[in-house]
């Protein structure tokens, strides 16, 4: 009998960010043996951004990602407001989560709308050529098409007029912001902000016609093929609500009991990583879990983050429109936390309507438009920032020297957290789907579906710890002035 | 320009040479039979200052292993302070070199006076001792060959 | 008349780029409406088989963001340049290397070193996993621009390009109007003639870093001692960064009047710092003041490194 094993390429991976490839092996009966979620790439920002000027770390560290730049722009200046000891005056932090809920609503508008979304909204087995944005202009017709574009274009306008630039802002600085918004450009955010929130509620319904009457959707949100009990890692507000610019990092286990709830600093000691041979990007796992290897459950210290992550380590979202279609989300699956994987889509527009509820809310702000821009600075040591990019937490982590400059750095980038679960997911739907040695171009889709649940960001997803750099805590002084350093 | 001897390198310099000073410096060497290695092109140029950082990345990029600037002296420039910009645009520029891993003293700066024949011959001399004993510039190899990585 | 065939890559890329191409909001319909999407892995799903099977010079247009970091980067761009009548190097990173070129400052070994820890770690270009072979491509030493590697048609630089550029770019392409080849869809002149700012290049006595000083919005930020890339670099973006009170990086590259974008900048910088009179007792002074620059690679070459004279990594050793 041929040993013979059969091997498919799917290469490139599409619609999503970044390089990737899997690779399916298959027995001799034709089912499935392996696969392997393969990132070719590589930057080495860990390594070029040492002796570059703190300061200029949000602009470096932003072209990580041209889809996120706003979640390493904004982890990048948090991190160097702790590493200077200064706090953003109130009118900048305020400016900066302006941007940043208009970033999250944008970015999770493309994920659905662009990226992972026209697999249900036109169809997972239509042809190739339709199964793109385009495709879904073609299906919902011109008029909601532009209606797409337009919201998509004003979340991305809100973030020129606060950022200075719509893709790479550029207005972070340590301590503040370099400039603010005129009371007009307030107006015009509010207007927009309005209609932004009209347009979430509009996509959950969307989502509730296409996707949660396709019985291919249905038949993965129950199969317990994709149901994976993780563990889950997201930011948290002092009430337990959900955050994106800030927060405490939670950990909660796959049965929902609370693993974990830290500071930003204590966050880098609870994660390991690990390389693999095959693929450029390092697989983080919960350190004192440990690691079983690409599984799912308690004794796995797989974890997950993103949109299904923060929604099952939240309590609460915060903003009213949210909250109902929160609670509605959850009653679908008899309460949290949530483990199907294509509920990520779900989750992801639960958020849309949050940020977009914020997005309204504090643009409303007189704060916004008087008071200082800029808080004054201690001298430079080490910091962290954490944030919730729209695909998960993200965390960079910075040793400036006595001039400022970058000595070293840690960044582990959201995506990154999520290529355990990727890995697992991917394969669990291959298994499922190949059969008889049968791999068709609409069975290769389903795969590829199952990590865009994800909306991985790839260029980000290649950065993780590099080596052993130890957190070194900086006491301050009243006047910001370093007293103490403490190695942990 | 010299062959590379069978001993080994001959380094290959560029000289920018200010007219009102260096260079009439070069001159009074050459008349006094003073002797120098032949390693150098010189370039004569208005000033000192005329030489941009550019004209000395061209002068790498085409080959040169070491590039000198004969400028006035401190007070003497024929054009008041351009040979205070080049003293500037000296010290940026072998920062840069120095940033990228290479020597910067292939990048020399010399106040040679024209009544300094001397002078320009020790300087000359010397800086060509100083670049074959560096050995070739690294920029002369390009890209294609690290690019195989 | 069939509609044309165009496509996107992303080389070492951010997404940006491609990002980008969406900010023309409703002109992308206009677009789509001419043009069909023949490769674009971001958005659509068309894989490398099918670019394989594509004939010679059947795309008529593609643009290529990214730069070459890897043998598959190479790979791909040679082969869409035989699949293409027309490419266009689309961004920074295309055009001149972009901020990733900066990693051109370590060998590939450092950068693994610093990324994987012990080499036994480090991820391998053919590797055996449960008896699977698995392949990937390797990390060049160097980094190269686009055009190092591929005859390019057409620029657009910038990172990413502005929505105005490239709303220009394809509303040529469109309407069959695109102009000579070599064009640089970008302004000409430098990014000072476009800058609202109000500039009597004055000399710089202290230099500033952006964090330490609250920045003048109207006074150019040269005058007020902040390190500017401005008139070294192309305008065309209509000033977006010293509108919102940050300094210039040089994102769109250096004019074409400009052979090493660095070097061009330390040359004005070199001109304008001093304290007003220049001799022998200011030297110190002047000294001082450069010496307040610190990351001179970061800060002149930041975008451009890969594309200047000092593009790799040298390792001369010193005493």
């Amino acid at each position: 009998m041929s040993q013979e094993i059969k091997h498919v390429s799917i290469d490139p991976i599409t619609r999503l960010e970044g390089h990737g490839r899997i690779e399916l092996f298959l027995d001799e009966h034709g089912e499935l043996s392996d696969a392997f979620f393969q990132i070719p790439e590589l930057r080495g920002f860990e390594r070029f951004c040492q002796g570059r000027n703190g300061e200029d770390m949000p602009q470096i560290t932003e072209r990580i990602c041209g889809v996120c730049p706003e979640a390493h722009h904004f982890a990048s200046v948090k991190t160097l407001d702790d590493c200077y000891g200064a706090t953003p005056p109130p009118r900048a932090r305020k400016l900066r989560e302006l941007l940043y809920d208009a970033y999250i609503f944008s970015d999770h508008l493309l994920h659905f709308y662009y990226l992972g979304g026209p697999d249900f909204l036109v169809g997972p087995y239509a042809p190739p050529g339709e199964r793109n944005i385009l495709g879904v202009i073609g299906k919902v017709g011109v008029e909601l098409g532009k209606e797409v574009i337009k919201h998509r274009s004003y979340g991305q306008k809100v973030i020129e007029l606060v950022g200075g630039r719509s893709i790479h802002p550029v207005t972070g600085l340590p301590g503040g912001q370099s400039k603010g918004i005129t009371s007009d450009e307030q107006a015009d955010i509010q207007t927009m902000a309005a209609s932004c929130v009209e347009f979430a509620k509009a996509t959950l319904d969307v989502f509730e016609k296409t996707l949660l009457e396709d019985e291919t959707y249905r038949r993965f949100v129950g199969d317990d093929a994709q149901v994976m009990p993780t563990y889950y890692m997201g930011l948290v507000g002092s009430e337990g609500e959900l955050e994106f610019y800030d927060g405490d990092v939670r950990v909660v286990s796959p049965d929902g009991a609370e693993y974990a709830r830290v500071g930003n600093r204590e966050v880098l000691s609870l994660i390991e990583e690990r390389s693999e041979p095959w693929t450029y990007v390092k697989i983080p796992y919960l350190k004192d879990v440990g690691w079983a290897g690409f599984t799912a459950g308690p004794e796995s210290g797989l974890y997950r983050v993103g949109p299904l992550a923060r929604l099952n380590v939240c309590e609460r979202i915060g903003s009213p429109a949210a909250q109902k279609a929160y609670e509605t989300y959850l009653d679908f699956f008899g309460g949290g936390p949530v483990h199907a994987t294509f509920a990520y889509h779900w989750a992801r527009l639960v958020e849309m309507l949050a940020a977009s509820e914020r997005l309204a809310a504090l643009s409303a702000d007189p704060e916004l438009v008087s008071g200082a821009l800029r808080a004054p600075l201690g001298a430079p040591g080490e910091g962290v920032g954490v944030i919730e990019a729209a695909r998960g937490t993200l965390i960079h982590h910075y040793d400036l020297d006595e001039n400022g400059l970058v000595r070293s750095l840690n960044l582990i980038v959201a995506t990154t957290h999520n290529v355990g679960g990727i890995s697992l997911s991917i394969k669990d739907m291959a298994r499922a789907v190949v059969h008889d040695g049968k791999v068709d171009e609409g069975i290769l889709n389903l795969v590829e579906m199952s990590f865009r649940n994800y909306d991985p960001c790839l260029a980000c997803a290649t950065h993780a710890l590099p080596g052993q750099m130890p957190l070194i805590v900086s006491v301050r002084d009243a006047q910001g002035r370093v007293v103490e350093r403490i190695e942990r | 320009m010299p062959e590379r001897t069978r001993d080994g390198f001959e380094p290959r310099i560029v000289a920018f040479l200010c007219r009102w000073c260096s260079y009439a410096g070069a001159d009074l060497a050459g008349v006094s039979r003073l002797t120098y290695p032949p390693n150098i092109v010189p370039l004569r140029v208005n000033c000192s200052g005329r030489v941009s950082a550019e004209m000395v990345v061209t002068a790498f990029d085409k080959g040169a292993d070491g590039v000198l600037i004969g400028g006035c002296h401190p007070g003497d420039c024929h054009y008041v302070s351009g040979n205070y910009k080049t003293r500037r645009r000296v010290v940026l520029f072998q920062r840069a070199l120095a940033e990228a891993g290479i020597d910067p003293r292939r990048l020399k700066l010399e106040w040679i006076s024209a009544s300094e024949g001397g002078k320009f011959q020790s300087t000359v001399t010397e800086f060509t001792r100083l670049v074959r004993a560096l050995g070739p510039s690294p920029l002369k190899l390009g890209v294609s060959e690290h690019a195989e990585g | 008349m069939p509609k044309a065939k165009i496509g996107v890559y992303w080389a070492a890329a951010c997404g940006g780029c491609d990002v980008s191409l969406l900010e023309i909001d409703e002109q992308i319909l206009e677009v789509a409406a001419a043009a069909d999407i023949a490769l674009w892995p971001c958005a659509a799903d068309v894989k490398y088989s099918d670019l394989r099977a594509y004939e010679d010079g059947a795309l008529d247009a593609v643009l290529i963001n990214g730069a070459i970091r890897t043998t598959e980067n190479r790979e791909i761009v040679e082969l869409i340049r035989e699949k293409a009548k027309l490419i266009v190097a689309y961004g920074a990173c295309a055009h001149t290397g972009g901020v990733i070129g900066l990693a051109n400052r370590a060998s590939r070994d450092e950068v693994f070193t610093t990324v994987f820890g012990a080499r036994e770690n480090w991820p391998k270009e053919q590797s055996t996993c449960e008896g699977h072979t698995l392949c990937l491509p390797r990390y060049l030493d160097v980094l190269t621009p686009l055009s190092d590697v591929i005859p390019v048609d057409y620029v657009i630089p910038g990172c990413p390009p502005p929505k105005e550029i490239v709303s220009q770019f394809f509303t040529a392409l469109v309407a069959g109007d695109l102009p000579a080849a070599g064009t640089v869809f970008a302004a000409e002149k430098n990014l000072c003639d476009e800058c609202p700012r109000d500039r009597k290049q004055e000399k710089i006595s202290r230099i500033y870093r952006p964090h330490e000083i609250e920045a003048d919005p109207d006074r150019c930020l040269l005058d007020q001692g902040i390190l500017c890339m401005g008139p070294a670099t192309r305008g065309g973006c209509n000033a977006a960064c010293p509108r919102a009170n940050m300094p210039c990086t040089g994102c769109a590259g250096p004019t074409a009047t400009t052979r090493d974008q660095g070097a061009a900048m330390l040359n004005t910088l070199a001109s304008l710092v001093g304290t007003g009179e220049e001799g022998e007792d200011a030297l110190d002074t002047e000294d001082e003041i450069l010496a307040q620059i610190h990351d001179l690679t970061g800060t002149f070459y930041r975008f451009g490194l890969a594309a200047s004279t000092l593009k790799g990594h040298y390792d001369e050793p010193r005493d």
